[in-house]
């Protein structure tokens, strides 16, 4: 199906926002991101992969309630579409597919 | 007692974004980029949190965050068929 194939990138991001459950917005992801894979990752290239994975109806955005902090501007919180959730499960049974392939002996002596 | 000025990214900074950025994401950015002001003044010192704001504002300023044209009205052929006859 056209647009449902996802990148490397992308699938992280919707990786983040499943593990961030109900607090996953831009800078929560940013910093899930950036603690699972240990590269800095910026801000607006987070809130251009996610509203590349809204149009594509990955992932479903609302404002939450007003706070204090942050200027008294309210967050946009993410969750994963049904679609988002088979896009991640497809992208793991990928991988674990070649991972069960792969001989042991190719990566002895990591 | 005299109370130290809470820090503040620079207006001019905030306005432009205003300016550009479509209404239904403006709210969200802005908040984002005031979280990241507020952690880049503890952890950098507050001249280089307001120029971190100022180069994220203009990084902003991408295809997807641009405000659309007001005035747009696509071409229908109907409306142009209805002139006619």
């Amino acid at each position: 199906m056209k647009g449902s194939h996802v990148g490397e990138f992308e699938e992280l991001v919707l990786l983040a926002v499943a593990a961030l459950v109900a607090d996953a917005y831009s800078v929560a992801i940013c910093d899930e991101l950036t603690k699972h894979t240990g590269r800095e990752v910026k801000l607006g290239v987070v809130h251009a992969v996610l509203n590349r994975l809204e149009e594509k109806g990955l992932v479903k955005s609302k404002l939450g309630e007003a706070t204090s902090v942050r200027g008294g501007k309210r967050k946009r919180y993410y969750t994963l579409s049904n679609a988002g959730k088979a896009a991640i499960v497809k992208a793991k049974e990928v991988r674990d597919q070649f991972w069960s392939v792969i001989p042991d002996f190719v990566l002895k002596g990591i | 007692m005299k109370q130290t000025p809470i820090p503040k990214p620079p207006r001019w900074a905030t306005r432009l974004l205003a300016l550009y950025c479509r209404p239904e994401l403006l709210e969200d950015l802005e908040g984002d980029l005031n979280e990241y002001f507020d952690r880049h003044v503890l952890s950098k010192g507050l001249w280089r949190a307001r120029l971190i704001y100022v180069a994220d504002v203009l990084k902003f300023f991408r295809i997807y965050t641009l405000r659309r044209p007001s005035v747009y009205k696509p071409f229908n052929s109907m409306d142009y068929d209805r002139q006619l006859f």
